[in-house]
């Protein structure tokens, strides 16, 4: 797998010597087994809080925020080294929901009085979040969300739905677009609002995934009332705000990061000697794997470069940058969880959604390796839907990339 | 390679009126039979009431004589419907296994048609033995019994059975000859490490520790017996085929029907152009699945059976990926829920890639098969 070859000065030589270190010392076996047998897009809640509390104590727990906030104040060859060595390793994807999206908009948008008291939180992992944005009519048309939020004296009464909600189960805090007036364009009535999940009114219906998995819900609002000042951004702003969220996420640079992670599970599964070590000695097997991994070298080169253009400040090409490297991580980490399904041939019709989600023991049959396989491919057909489906994301490039 | 298939006018009318009683018994016994678990009493009434598990057998035996061609009508329906019955097992590759001229062999078939008894076959020793090398699976023949000992990884719907197939070796007199035996499942000495399966079917890791067997145990032996193991492998793959036709024509239904009725930005998801072609994508690849499952079907009884069955094997596989992923895309978030049909048929379309081998495998497979007119 070739790597980016960055010019390390003496500085940033000593930062990866530094987290590797920390990795060293802190992913544990404990925790690199269960990071191993994450299947979702996410690590689930309770291994993602305990890594996050790590980070947090190392002061890593937010690289992408400015340092009066308790960012970690990483350059951009930093965070690369960082996002690099952390995958290499294995460690949980943590959610995104509080610290890379509700965080950064807090920071643009929020008050004095919501950056106190929400951010320490949300770095510290006292506040998980979700992110209440699908509705089961407004899906890749978020703008025909009915989820109505009225102004009522000093509170928002909110009544309505959301939907695909992930990991509304392990979450305190909800951020949600609602609808605050019916005048005008859709997008102009929208309105982004703070919620807290243990508000009188809220129902957390769990959705099962075809994996078995429980990663996310539906959440109800039934005369929810919440403050007016959990209202981020003007009434009726909310689209802007939403559109600063999406653009920020872009930037951080972590979709490599998050593939090489997955690279290291199908490595692990044909590991030499193992039992599925036939499948890497297959030519066919070997050259997909090996067109992935010229893929994965290809979009950490571009990540880099964006994360170069970002900071000075060169917006246009983020955005259609942002779509494409979309694309490419979707379609790169559907490629690989194909693998990890063929490299375990006829194991993979074997159910274990008892043993991954349901507490069964393991069988003695059946290959440790052979456990993930199917859950991660199952889960990761939602990673070309969610966040932006290909479709909207090549309706976008359309217009940014070809000017069509 | 070349597809011969000729249908006289009266197997023609057979089949048609098989495939009206199989239509009328999934409508009728929509609950018990579509998208449900296996229950015996369900088998049994396919069996024994309906007369759908005998269509392939001979009329001596109290069949339609529609032969292979049966499965096939049979196993699509199935496919379309998500029925989890086990006749692959106990109808297509049993009778491959047994010859309805041998008495015995007869009695076994008209039982497992009345769904009086369940068969199921454990020829391979687990996934990679394809080849039917059965290293370890072992028969040590005394005067009064034979006495089997080994392990079957992997043996779909064993759970269920009341009889096993099981394709071993000989040790001792005429070591290493193969020998094909009617096990029964609670014989002594069988063993079963159950589990279920992605497509909410089961399966087994079974273990012979001394299973003492009669003599009339052997339906088979030497190269008759292999040869009927590999028929039944090559017998298996067709009639999966034939079912993975009707999961993707079913899933193809489902995804024009949800896109005609999902709204976004206005219209109907069904009216962008993106997603007609993908459909049509779709369409295509099935077209293409279900023509070269016929193609193998008639090649069952020639030289080239072998090449045509992994010919099929490799591109419904193929089919079976692409046109799942694509339903599934299209469906957008409630595809990926499992409370949704199309999750369901998602999962069988993948178990269908890896039950007989993977596609990798087979496309090997075809190419020294069907001979060495091309380059290294």
């Amino acid at each position: 797998m070739i790597s980016l070859e960055l010019e390390l000065d003496a500085q940033d030589s000593a930062f990866r010597d530094e987290v590797r270190e920390f990795l060293a010392e802190k992913f544990t076996p404990e925790l690199r087994h269960e990071a191993a047998l994450q299947t979702g897009v996410f690590a689930n809640g309770e291994l993602a809080s305990r890594w996050h509390r790590i980070l947090f104590e190392r002061g890593w727990a937010a690289p992408g925020w400015p340092e009066q906030y308790g960012g970690a104040g990483f350059s951009a060859t930093q965070q690369y080294i960082f996002n690099d060595e952390c995958a290499r390793a294995g460690t949980p994807n943590l959610p995104v929901a509080g610290v890379r999206l509700c965080g950064p908009v807090l920071i643009e948008f929020g008050t004095q009085e919501q950056k106190d008291y929400f951010l320490p939180r949300i770095l510290s992992g006292e506040h998980v979040w979700c992110q209440g944005y699908s509705e089961p009519q407004a899906g890749s048309d978020l703008a025909a969300l009915e989820c109505r939020a009225q102004r009522d004296g000093d509170e928002y009464v909110i009544n309505g739905q959301k939907t695909w909600t992930t990991h509304a189960q392990f979450a305190q805090w909800i951020f949600v677009l609602v609808r605050t007036s019916r005048e005008g364009p859709r997008q102009a009535g929208i309105s982004f609002l703070l919620v807290p999940l243990d508000a009188p009114g809220i129902t957390v219906r769990p959705i099962l995934s075809m994996s078995g998995e429980h990663e996310v819900n539906e959440v109800f609002f039934d005369d929810v009332r919440v403050p007016a000042s959990n209202l981020v951004g003007e009434e009726n702003q909310g689209w802007k705000v939403a559109k600063f969220l999406l653009v920020n996420e872009r930037g951080s640079g972590s979709g490599a990061a998050f593939l090489k992670n997955a690279l290291g599970m199908l490595n692990r599964i044909i590991a030499p000697g193992g039992p599925f070590a036939d499948a890497g000695c297959n030519p066919a097997f070997a050259r997909r794997l090996a067109e992935i991994e010229i893929e994965i070298a290809a979009l950490e080169q571009s990540e880099h470069s964006l994360l170069e253009a970002v900071r000075r400040g060169e917006m246009e090409r983020g955005d259609r940058l942002a779509s494409t490297h979309k694309l490419h991580v979707s379609h790169l980490m559907q490629a690989i969880t194909e693998m990890e399904v063929e490299a375990i041939g006829a194991f993979a019709q074997i159910d274990q959604a008892p043993v991954l989600f349901g507490g069964d023991d393991a069988s003695d049959h059946v290959p440790p390796r052979a456990l993930t396989p199917v859950a991660h491919y199952l889960n990761m057909r939602a990673i070309s839907i969610f966040g932006g489906s290909s479709e909207i994301q090549r309706n976008i490039l359309t217009r940014t990339a070809l000017g069509l | 390679m070349s597809g011969e298939m000729v249908q006289d006018e009266a197997q023609r009318e057979l089949l048609a009126s098989l495939g009206d009683l199989v239509a009328r018994v999934l409508s009728d016994r929509h609950e018990v039979l579509c998208g449900a678990p296996f229950c015996r009493e369900t088998w049994t009434m396919l069996g024994s009431e309906l007369g759908l598990l005998s269509a392939d057998l001979p009329e001596a035996l109290g069949g339609m004589e529609a032969g292979a061609d049966a499965h096939a009508v049979v196993m699509e329906a199935f496919g379309r419907h998500l029925v989890a019955q086990p006749y692959l097992s106990s109808i297509v590759m049993a009778s491959a296994l047994l010859d309805p001229d041998e008495a015995a062999n007869a009695q076994w078939l008209t039982a497992a048609a009345q769904a009086e008894t369940i068969i199921v076959p454990a020829l391979a020793d687990g996934p990679g033995d394809f080849e039917l090398h059965c290293l370890n699976s072992t028969a040590v023949a005394g005067p009064d019994e034979i006495v089997l000992k080994g392990r079957k990884v992997l043996v779909r719907d064993a759970p269920l059975a009341d009889r096993f197939v099981v394709l071993a070796r000989r040790q001792g007199d005429e070591d290493g000859a193969y020998v094909l035996l009617m096990v029964p499942a609670d014989a002594a000495g069988v063993t079963r490490d159950d589990f279920g399966t992605i497509d909410r079917a089961s399966g087994s890791h079974l273990h012979f520790d001394d299973v003492r067997v009669a003599p009339s145990s052997v339906i088979a032996t030497g190269a008759e017996a292999l040869s009927r193991a590999r028929l039944a492998q090559d017998a298996g793959i067709v009639a999966v085929c034939a079912e993975a036709v009707g999961i993707l024509q079913a899933m193809l239904d489902q995804t024009i029907g949800y896109a005609r009725q999902r709204t976004q930005f206005g219209q109907p998801i069904a009216s962008f152009q993106v997603l007609q072609h993908r459909m049509v994508d779709m369409s295509v690849a099935i077209e293409q699945a279900e023509s070269i499952t016929r193609l193998a079907r008639g090649k069952m009884g020639s030289a080239d059976r072998s090449a045509a069955v992994s010919a099929a094997m490799a591109l419904v596989s193929r089919a079976c990926r692409s046109v799942a992923q694509d339903a599934v895309q299209i469906h957008g978030a409630v595809g990926i829920a499992n409370e949704t049909p199309i999750s369901r048929y998602f999962r069988r379309a993948l178990a269908i890639e890896s039950q007989f081998g993977a596609r990798d495998y087979h496309l090997r497979r075809y190419m020294e098969r069907s001979g060495a007119q091309r380059g290294a």
